[in-house]
């Protein structure tokens, strides 16, 4: 698998948690709590998903 | 629900503010962080999915070879289908609206493939064709081309140079003339396909048909964002290999975050102003059900 390809999701993720998370507080400090909580979620499931998908390729 | 905390001014113009430049609505109703977020994530998402994409993944039409001819080079309306991509980077506003722009000049363009106007200098990428009875014979060429036409009020027949270097490293002038074709002004592709007679190589004259086919530059403002045929969607998947889907899913992307936004400028925040009391607060996973 093409790990520069791979990289692009990690930004596109905080983008992605960020502006949900601003659409769904007023409130700057929960804002970025929310999306903080979002992106380590996203983060780790990526993470385990691509892991899954690794350990299947070998 | 509307948050009542929140002052939404004129939801309707905050929508139409957010909808044209992200983040926009929300500086115009003073909730400047949220404008800041909304405006740097997503129009730096849609940058950098055009940057990826060599400025082309936005299209609104894609254009469908009906002829013989390429569609560059058909005189009449092209064939075309709506971008269900476009759909979502239509959300994108401003950034985006260049596409319905060049759809419409492609639709209203006069087509003009036998003619031109005035004199022309430009790169070229094409190649020579040899149709002398012997066989056909293509060699490679580059290098820069100027024609003009014969009649300087413009017209079919045209006289100019082409000082080309072809594959084995050989610099030729080659004469041209002959009648021209040039494919159509508005075309979602930096390349304009041209054609045209070779009349002599390096100031000698040719007494047999030889025939020039290739490229020339196209102004920027004649392709961005233009409708664009499937033969160039190849050739950029050929050039960027899967960029150029990643950049395409960002500019959709990057449209369906703004409707986020625009939703947020007309009615609120979703979930409300965030500091409410802990009865009603709502952890992390705000969409479970509240406990009795």
């Amino acid at each position: 698998m093409d790990l520069t390809i791979l990289t692009h999701a990690v930004p596109l993720t905080a983008i992605i948690c960020l502006v949900y998370s601003n659409s769904r507080f007023e409130l700057p400090e929960r804002i970025l709590r929310s999306a903080l909580v979002m992106f380590i979620k996203t983060i780790s499931f990526l993470g385990v998903l691509y892991a899954f998908l690794l350990w299947l390729s070998r | 629900m509307r948050n009542t905390r929140v002052n939404l001014k004129n939801p309707l113009i905050a929508a139409l503010l957010a909808y044209l430049i992200p983040g926009a609505g929300h500086w115009y109703q003073g909730r400047r962080f949220k404008a800041t977020i909304y405006s740097v994530c997503i129009l730096s998402l849609f940058i950098w999915g055009m940057i990826l994409g060599n400025w082309q993944p936005v299209y609104s039409q894609l254009v469908y070879q009906t002829d013989r001819v390429t569609p560059q080079m058909e005189k009449k309306v092209p064939t075309t289908k709506f971008s269900f991509g476009y759909a979502a980077q239509f959300f994108n506003g401003a950034m985006a609206l260049p596409a319905l722009v060049q759809e419409s000049r492609l639709r209203n363009e006069q087509v003009r493939i036998d003619h031109l106007d005035s004199e022309l200098q430009s790169d070229f990428v094409g190649m020579v064709s040899d149709f002398s009875g012997r066989g056909d014979d293509l060699q490679i060429v580059t290098g820069t081309m100027t024609i003009a036409p014969v009649n300087p009020s413009g017209g079919e027949a045209v006289t100019g140079t082409l000082k080309a270097s072809a594959a084995d490293g050989m610099v030729v002038e080659y004469g041209l003339g002959g009648q021209i074709r040039l494919g159509r002004e508005v075309f979602g592709s930096p390349r304009r396909e041209i054609e045209c007679r070779i009349v002599s190589v390096d100031g000698e004259e040719l007494n047999i048909d030889k025939t020039l086919r290739g490229t020339i530059s196209r102004s920027f403002l004649n392709w961005y964002q233009a409708p664009c045929d499937s033969q160039e969607l190849d050739r950029l998947h050929g050039d960027l290999s899967r960029k150029f889907d990643i950049a395409s899913v960002f500019t959709w992307i990057a449209g369906l975050l703004n409707l986020l936004a625009i939703w947020d400028a007309a009615d609120g925040p979703a979930y409300g102003y965030g500091n409410e009391k802990p009865e009603d607060e709502e952890d992390d996973d705000e969409d479970a059900p509240k406990k009795p």
